[in-house]
């Protein structure tokens, strides 16, 4: 057998292309399904810097792979070609695929950047890990994560501090891990302070660190769609130490300890998001209208930008419906497109439309309405220009609106973590193990990619919507109303703890010798 | 006698239609020394960890101290020392982190017992655990394992990574120690020199069963191997239904089959019986014996 043909072998065997081949069977999903979305990126932010933390948590080779009568150089390439081999491969064939459905060749350029993000990735990461020496390790850690920081700026610049944040936390934390000070020891002291690092470092591996920053991250881009990816995070709610396990603590403290660093970040970042985008930010859709009676009467007022989970859509081969107020006077609506990097999506249009031939009443009668739907209650362009200059926001930038996200995010959060654990229920036993390892990332990503296919207008619209009416039917004491949605979640808690208490777990020290 | 342990009727497998448990049942009273035998892949860990409630039995059941391992996990473990056959100790912390973490979790931790065990294996409490060989890290494990006093110690492959003046020592003064002041001591070993300083009840498993299950002392005494030639064309089936016999395998031109009772009564017995020339028995080492009873039963034959 020739040097090729071995070290190809190796990297058939190679452990390390598992992973490679799940993020590169998804990337090409996304491409065909969601590329015309922001979705997409989340592949090439979330993918490498979950690849990147694994990559340097898992050992150079193992004593067994050194004990092969193998070069070094062969172990390294089989192990660079085990990471970037299915990646490519699935690239490629996700690209060719969309231009055979008849997408333009410029629909390449995402999947080539992704792929040379993720070969940098893999490159400079198994660099650092064969280093000789600790400096050599250290600089190449450092230079794969200055061109990991490098690569999101040039991708999303406006969501730099965020994603940039994603990668420098981890590497502070990690330095800290490193070189923190041994803490003064004396028999006198309260137990329970040295206790817990050793609990911390089982219950939280340092990959927690990649994974605050992003789910922080998916709090303050409220993006329904992408909360899915935190089934990623949640894959190690069933993977725990044998040590920890032998000790007694309960499963309720092991669960929600290793919920936490998922749930706690994303409740922070949801509770900061309204502060870091409005309703304009997805209303990113070309609209020919001039609504001239507007600007004509009353200039452009600020804040009534309709989102566009208000749009209604249609069929494409038709036109939109007439709007008709209570007096019989009608508007017909230009057909306006959501458009995302220059492809086309679905036609839509906004249920608010004035034209220019409409009355005033009716654009009177629009703008309540729109006011109301937006603002909660019915304003004129004067009123409303004086209730912005007041503090005025749309309703679901509002505390009570707020509330209701998070807890709907937390349930869908909760709902990941109990497809998690029933991968490993004992009771599930009966399902084959690869059917059931599908439930925690596989499902809800293939729900997505099914939703988005069938009805993307309502996977993106959906959730604003029913949160907006779940609003409107929750008690007006905002108190109530918060003890309400509370009580709403206990129900999931406790299928999450029961089924938690009866899981058995993967050995965590197997995964990572 | 009060049960600690109950193993009742346990089953377990995990891939489908392959048990690895297949209605193991037997227990453990108070104070009592049991040693957990058998090949690699019989179920011992696997039984341990039942007992641990890490993994749940899919028939039969198990009670420690009267109680559901995995409904009340927290009070038995409580009252359990327990090391893991592949023990990896959480790295990044060192000795003294992870003895003052089982101080919090145990009240009723020793640190007289916890001083002397750290001096006897020489282990520092500033040792940083990634830092420490394989057995270092057994030693500590160790420690932390019995420094509680629990009133029951499971210890998957105690000795495994221990040299031998250091595995004789935690033998012998650490677990005896414990065992004096009525800790009972639940352990799987491949080493049956271990297996006999500790002395105590074998319990021997083998295709998912209990095979044996008798004191030491009586094992000792009351078993023997029969060796047989096969030139008598005597089959595998006959021996194996006399009265004692525990198993029967061909080794080059003899069969050797496990008796429980005396080598001469035995022989009487097999004279009797088989009516053939040529048969011995004899008192074997228990080493010997767990070979004998769990050895290969394809035939040896010289090529």
């Amino acid at each position: 057998m020739n040097a090729l043909a071995l070290t190809l072998v190796l990297a058939w065997r190679d452990p390390a292309r598992n992973l490679a081949l799940m993020i590169g069977l998804f990337a090409v999903l996304i491409f065909i399904v969601l590329a015309p979305y922001a979705g997409f990126w989340v592949t090439l932010l979330i993918g490498p810097a979950f690849l990147i933390s694994t990559n340097l948590s898992v050992p150079t080779f193992s004593a067994f792979e050194r004990s092969m009568p193998v070069t070094v150089p062969q172990l390294v390439w089989s192990r660079v070609l085990a990471s970037l081999g299915p990646i490519w491969i699935s690239l490629l064939l996700g690209v060719l695929l969309m231009l055979l459905t008849g997408q333009q060749l410029s629909v390449a350029r995402q999947p080539v950047e992704c792929a040379a993000f993720f070969t940098a990735a893999v490159c400079l990461t198994t660099l650092a890990r064969l280093s000789a020496t600790r400096m050599t390790e250290r600089i190449w850690s450092l230079l794969a994560l200055a061109a990991a920081i490098l690569t999101l700026l040039y991708l999303t610049p406006t969501a730099a501090f965020i994603l940039t944040s994603a990668v420098l936390v981890p590497v502070a934390a990690k330095f800290w891990w490193t070189y923190a000070p041994e803490w003064e020891r004396h028999d006198t002291r309260p137990a329970v302070g040295n206790a817990l690092r050793p609990l911390l470092r089982m219950v939280w591996p340092w990959r927690t660190l990649v994974i605050i920053p992003l789910a922080a991250w998916l709090g303050l881009d409220s993006s329904w769609s992408l909360l899915p990816f935190a089934g990623l995070f949640l894959g190690h709610l069933t993977v725990q130490h044998p040590y920890l396990l032998g000790l007694p603590i309960s499963r309720r403290h092991i669960l929600w300890a290793i919920l936490a660093p998922v749930i706690v970040p994303y409740l922070i970042g949801s509770a900061f998001s309204p502060r870091f985008q409005g309703p304009d930010r997805i209303a990113n859709f070309t609209q020919p209208s001039p609504k001239s009676s507007w600007r004509e009467f009353y200039g452009n007022p600020p804040g009534l930008t309709v989102p566009l989970y208000y749009f209604q859509t249609y069929e494409t081969q038709q036109t939109p419906p007439r709007i008709v107020a209570p007096w019989g006077e009608s508007a017909q609506p230009t057909p306006s497109t959501a458009t995302y990097n220059g492809g086309s999506y679905q036609v839509t249009y906004d249920p608010y439309w004035v034209g220019p031939e409409n009355t005033d009443r009716f654009f009177e009668w629009q703008f309540a309405r729109a006011t109301r739907t937006i603002y909660g209650k019915p304003f004129t362009p004067p009123q409303l220009r004086v209730a912005l200059r007041a503090g005025l926001r749309p309703v679901t930038e509002q505390p009570r609106a707020q509330v209701v996200r998070m807890a709907f995010g937390t349930a869908l959060l909760l709902t990941l973590g109990l497809l998690s654990a029933l991968s490993n229920w004992y009771r599930l036993r009966a399902v084959p193990r690869r059917l059931r390892a599908l439930l925690p990332f596989w499902l809800p990503m293939i729900a997505l990619i099914v939703a988005a296919t069938l009805a993307p207008m309502l996977l993106l619209t959906f959730v604003p919507r029913l949160l907006v009416g779940l609003s409107a039917l929750l008690p007006s004491n905002f108190a109530l109303m918060t003890l309400v949605l509370l009580a709403a979640l206990v129900p999931l808690c406790w299928a999450l703890e029961t089924v938690f208490q009866e899981i058995e777990f993967s050995d965590k020290s197997k995964e990572t010798a | 006698m009060t049960a600690i342990l109950e193993f009742q009727n346990v089953s377990r497998s995990f891939k489908s239609g392959v048990p690895v448990l297949n209605g193991v049942t037997f227990a453990m009273a108070e104070g009592e020394v049991l040693g957990l035998l058998g090949r690699n892949g019989a179920g011992k860990t696997t039984l341990i960890r039942i007992a641990m409630g890490m993994l749940f039995p899919h028939q039969g059941g198990v009670r420690v101290f009267g109680l559901s391992p995995t409904d009340e996990p927290v009070a038995v473990k409580k009252r359990i020392g327990y090391v893991a056959e592949d023990q990896i100790l959480p790295v990044g912390s060192n000795i003294a982190d992870l003895i003052s973490l089982h101080r919090y979790l145990f009240p009723s931790w020793d640190q007289a017992l916890e001083r002397q065990l750290l001096d006897r294996f020489r282990l520092s409490r500033s040792s940083k655990i990634k830092q420490l060989s394989k057995g270092q890290a057994r030693q500590a494990a160790l420690v932390c394992a019995v420094c509680h006093r629990p009133d029951l110690l499971i210890l998957d492959e105690p000795a495994g990574g221990l040299d031998p003046a250091a595995r004789r020592e935690f033998l012998e003064t650490s677990i005896q120690l414990l065992n004096r002041e009525g800790t009972a001591i639940l352990f799987s070993s491949h080493h049956m020199t271990d297996v006999e300083r500790l002395g105590g009840r074998i319990v021997l498993l083998d295709d998912g069963k209990v095979r044996l299950d008798r004191q030491l002392d009586q094992i000792h005494e009351d078993h023997c191997v029969a060796m047989i030639p096969r030139r008598g064309i005597v089959p595998a089936a006959a021996i194996e239904s006399l009265p004692g016999c525990l198993r029967v395998r061909p080794v080059f031109d003899d069969w050797h089959a496990v008796f429980q009772g005396a080598p001469d009564a035995v022989h009487r017995q097999l004279q009797q019986s088989l009516a053939i020339d040529g048969i011995r028995c004899v008192s074997v080492p228990l080493e010997e014996l767990f070979v004998e009873l769990v050895g290969n039963d394809r035939p040896v034959e010289v090529a």
